[in-house]
């Protein structure tokens, strides 16, 4: 919990489809984890120093940033996607209807 | 990529702190000023991952701390934020991370590199005690909150989800009002639930404080509140008021009393007073009863006449006019009254000092024959405005003086009332039967008088109800009484005193067509042309229905004549001339009350007396007579003293004078003389019938009978001489009144007598004046007769 930055996010849901916007700007891609199980995601990133040196303010944030977002419906995070753009993480989660997706951790991938 | 901070460093960059602690997950801005502690912040930003060791300074004064000078149990901590400032000094925000113990510190490139042990609180066997110290704890907070203390809700969110024991008390600790010490204590202790005890324990002690606290602030915030609903309410009802129209009674009248203090025109002082006094009547409520006082009060200052007064008349010809229309003869007095107006006239005209500083006039003399008028006729000659107060059983000092405000229902005394009743500061105030003033326990009232009554000290006399000084200076002041013996000395010593003696038949017969007849018929609604009295039957009105020394009785009776006719004009509707003649008088008011005296004998031992009393003088007929005994003198008619010792002196003087007088001496031890003086239920004192005495005890044991045409009167001494006596002109008229033709008199008077008796009393009477006893034994006792015969008269 120490060292830990919450994104702020916008969840948003039509018909069949949740979606999540979170702003998590100054991350490589690569250092973005999602993970997902029935009714949950949690967004995580590492935001590593840019550069060394005399600072004479500091003020951003470096570390890790977590964010867990619950859903009142369960989800299909087979077909979710993710998509990250100028520091703007947004993930599409189709509601599971009727189908019942048992407990997983599963990894959306960013493209 | 693991969330938990188990890739902590083992060394840091060390800022020693001075006056803080910082506990785990606790948030704090931090100055940091000096050069090291700077060098150790950029150190870590720049290279240790924002990491940082806080560990507190054992004293706080030391600028280059050693190992030893600081604590070893410190704190790791993460910069969130930092902002170099203008001042060469650095603010950083930092969050405590975890425990940690210093093992070394080295100082290099400007800054101290401490080597730590990571210390983790231990897991702790979840007991019932741990349960209950966190739910204790928990509570705690919750009432701390409610007693005012101010955290941060979300902080409180996360100590209510807390449940490890070390974490709650870190946690908590960051909230307590610490000092630096007591926190060290709590970062010392490493065992979480012993941690928990004492934040707990230091927790309860935070909120016992916070109850006292909280208990002073509601009872002030009571006190106010309760003050500011009242104030609240009162501008609603006032609001209301105007919402309905009604006026703002409290503001209008401390307006009114506002102009009527500026136009009352009073000395500064009693302004002052006057507005001090309205100030305290616009704060209070207008309903209250002290509200009710003051507003009585300033009634009465505003009313009273601080600088009105009526301009003087002092013509001396138009106050003899005036004088002269209201009052038949009174020359003495008359001419006394011009005098005192003449006095005042050259005094002001020289001074322009208003005030009379003159003596107090008082008239004395029976009742009925115009004192009360003759203040009336003053004032209106002087054109003052004219007062009469009374004083007839007036005994508490309190009457004239006022009694004090704090009193219910108090009132300024009669002198203040009496000013006020006038409207001026001038009036005649006439001071009414100042011989009938009373004394007892509540304090005497003339000693107030004195006050009022002396010219050097009414500049400013004080009434207790008024409590300012009024100025009686101006007021001219006459009083009246029936009798001067029971008028205080001291009060006496300041009047100047005017006597005015009872009337002749004469002057009550002129007084009589001239003033009595014509306002009485004025009173019933006849007048002079209906109704016509004839001089007889005004006599005989004075004769045989009045004996008085006034003229009151024979106004009553002339009334009631006058009332008859009336009468009988309503009801017989016929509108003809009367004219009172003595038989209707006999018609309207029955059979005389008063008889003339008959002509009476002339016998041994009854003399006629003369006696002075306050309705006038009378006639007194003293008896004598013997019986067998030792030679006692018996005395009785409710005599006084005086009057005892009076005719025991007349008893020696006869038997001292026996041979003389041609009595046997023996006639002494063989009767006793008893003496009478009717009418016996009437208290008579006085030296003033010694020679009557003598006379009539002579007369008894030489057997010499007394001429009943002459009345006496005269002190007596041992060795026989008469001595003067006073109410000489009452007796006179008394005597005259009962047909008396003879008045033997003491030669002291004599000049008196014949300077006050009008000339046709002189002249109806023969006034004989003697020296000795002997001189009245020549005149009065006629020559032993064998057998008592018929006077001549």
């Amino acid at each position: 919990m120490i060292n830990i930055e919450k994104p702020a996010v916008d969840v948003l849901e039509d018909e069949d489809t949740y979606i999540v916007v979170a702003d998590i700007p100054g991350v490589e891609k690569s250092n973005i984890e999602i993970l997902a199980d029935e009714n949950s995601i949690t967004i995580k990133a590492y935001r590593y120093q840019k550069f060394k040196g005399r600072y004479f303010i500091v003020e951003r944030f470096n570390g890790w940033i977590t964010r867990k977002i619950r859903f009142p419906e369960p989800i299909n995070q087979n077909q979710a996607k993710a998509h990250y753009e100028n520091g703007v993480l947004t993930v599409y989660l189709p509601k599971a209807k009727n189908q019942f997706i048992i407990d997983t951790c599963f990894k959306i991938f960013i493209p | 990529m693991e969330e938990r901070n188990l890739d902590l460093p083992s060394t840091y960059p060390l800022i020693p702190t001075r006056d803080v602690v910082v506990f785990p997950y606790m948030v704090m801005p931090l100055f940091i000023g000096r050069q090291f502690s700077i060098k150790a912040v950029e150190e870590a930003i720049d290279n240790n991952n924002r990491y940082i060791f806080l560990a507190l300074q054992k004293d706080k004064n030391i600028e280059e701390p050693t190992i030893d000078d600081i604590h070893q149990i410190g704190v790791v901590a993460t910069i969130i934020r930092m902002m170099k400032l203008e001042d060469e000094r650095v603010k950083i925000l930092v969050q405590g991370v975890t425990r940690g113990r210093i093992k070394s510190l080295t100082k290099q490139n400007g800054y101290y590199q401490v080597e730590v042990d990571i210390i983790e609180d231990e897991e702790v066997e979840e007991t019932i005690e741990v349960e209950a110290l966190k739910h204790s704890t928990k509570d705690l907070i919750d009432k701390a909150i409610s007693l005012g203390k101010q955290i941060i809700p979300d902080l409180v969110e996360i100590i209510k989800s807390i449940e490890e024991p070390g974490r709650l008390a870190d946690v908590v600790a960051s909230v307590l009002d610490l000092k630096p010490e007591e926190g060290q204590a709590i970062l010392d202790i490493l065992d979480p639930v012993e941690r928990l005890r004492y934040v707990h324990d230091k927790l309860l002690k935070e909120v016992g404080i916070l109850e006292i606290q909280h208990k002073i602030r509601v009872s002030a915030r009571e006190a106010i509140e309760k003050d500011q609903r009242e104030y609240f309410l009162r501008q609603q009802i006032k609001a209301i008021q105007e919402e309905l129209g009604e006026k703002d009674d409290k503001k209008e009248e401390i307006e009114s009393y506002k102009k009527k203090i500026e136009e009352a025109g009073m000395p500064p002082e009693v302004r002052e007073e006057a507005e001090k006094q309205l100030r305290r009547l616009e704060r209070m409520h207008p309903d209250s009863a002290e509200a009710g006082v003051i507003r009585a009060y300033l009634d009465w200052l505003v009313e009273l006449p601080w600088n009105k007064r009526t301009k003087d008349r002092l013509d001396l010809k138009i106050a003899k006019k005036i004088l002269d229309e209201d009052h038949y003869d009174l020359e003495k007095i008359k001419e006394r009254i011009l005098e005192y107006l003449a006095v005042l006239k050259l005094k002001k005209q020289k001074t322009k000092d208003p005030s009379i500083k003159g003596p107090i006039l008082c008239f004395v003399g029976p009742p009925g024959v115009g004192k009360t008028s003759l203040g009336k006729s003053i004032a209106k000659a002087l054109n003052r405005k004219f007062v009469r107060i009374s004083l007839g059983g007036v005994r508490d000092e309190a009457e004239i003086r006022g009694h004090r405000r704090t009193y219910v229902g108090a009132l300024p005394g009669k002198i203040i009332q009496a000013i006020k009743q006038a409207g001026t500061k001038n009036p005649v105030i006439m001071l009414d039967e100042v011989d009938k003033i009373g004394l007892d326990f509540r304090g005497d009232p003339t000693a107030a008088l004195l006050e009022v009554l002396d010219p050097e000290q009414n500049k400013e006399f004080v009434d207790h109800y008024v409590g300012v000084p009024f100025d009686l200076s101006e007021v001219m002041f006459i009083c009246t009484a029936n009798r001067m013996d029971t008028i205080p000395r001291p009060l006496l010593d300041r009047m100047e005193v005017i006597r005015l003696s009872g009337y002749s038949e004469e002057e009550k017969l002129n007084i009589a067509k001239k003033y009595l007849i014509p306002k009485q018929l004025k009173e019933n609604g006849l007048d002079e042309k209906t109704v016509e009295f004839t001089d007889k039957a005004i006599q005989f009105i004075i004769r045989g229905y009045t004996r008085e020394a006034g003229v009151r009785n024979l106004e009553r009776q002339i009334g009631s004549i006058i009332r008859k006719i009336a009468k009988e004009i309503v009801e017989k509707g016929k509108k003809k001339k009367y004219k009172v003649t003595e038989k209707l008088v006999k018609k309207f008011l029955g059979a005389p009350i008063y008889t003339p005296e008959k002509e009476s004998k002339d016998e041994i031992g009854v003399v006629t007396g003369l006696a002075w009393t306050e309705v006038g003088g009378e006639i007194l007929k003293i008896e004598a007579t013997k019986m067998p005994g030792k030679g006692n003198l018996i005395l009785t008619g409710s005599l006084g003293d005086v009057m005892k010792e009076s005719a025991k002196i007349a008893y020696s003087y006869v038997k001292s004078k026996a041979e003389e007088l041609g009595i046997n001496p023996e006639e002494f031890s063989k009767y006793d003389v008893h003496v009478h003086v009717p009418a016996g239920a009437i208290p008579k004192d006085g030296p003033s019938a010694g020679i009557a005495i003598t006379t009539a005890i002579a007369s008894l044991l030489s057997q010499r009978p007394v001429r009943s045409d002459v009345a006496m009167t005269g002190e007596i001494t041992l060795t026989g001489k008469v001595l003067p006596v006073g109410g000489l002109k009452e007796k006179i008229l008394a005597a005259k009144r009962a047909g008396i033709k003879n008045v033997i008199l003491p030669k002291g008077n004599k000049e008196e007598v014949m300077s006050d008796l009008p000339a046709y009393v002189r002249k109806s009477i023969n006034l004989i004046f003697v020296e000795h006893i002997d001189e009245v034994f020549k005149i009065a006792l006629k020559e032993k007769q064998v057998e008592p015969q018929k006077s001549e008269s």
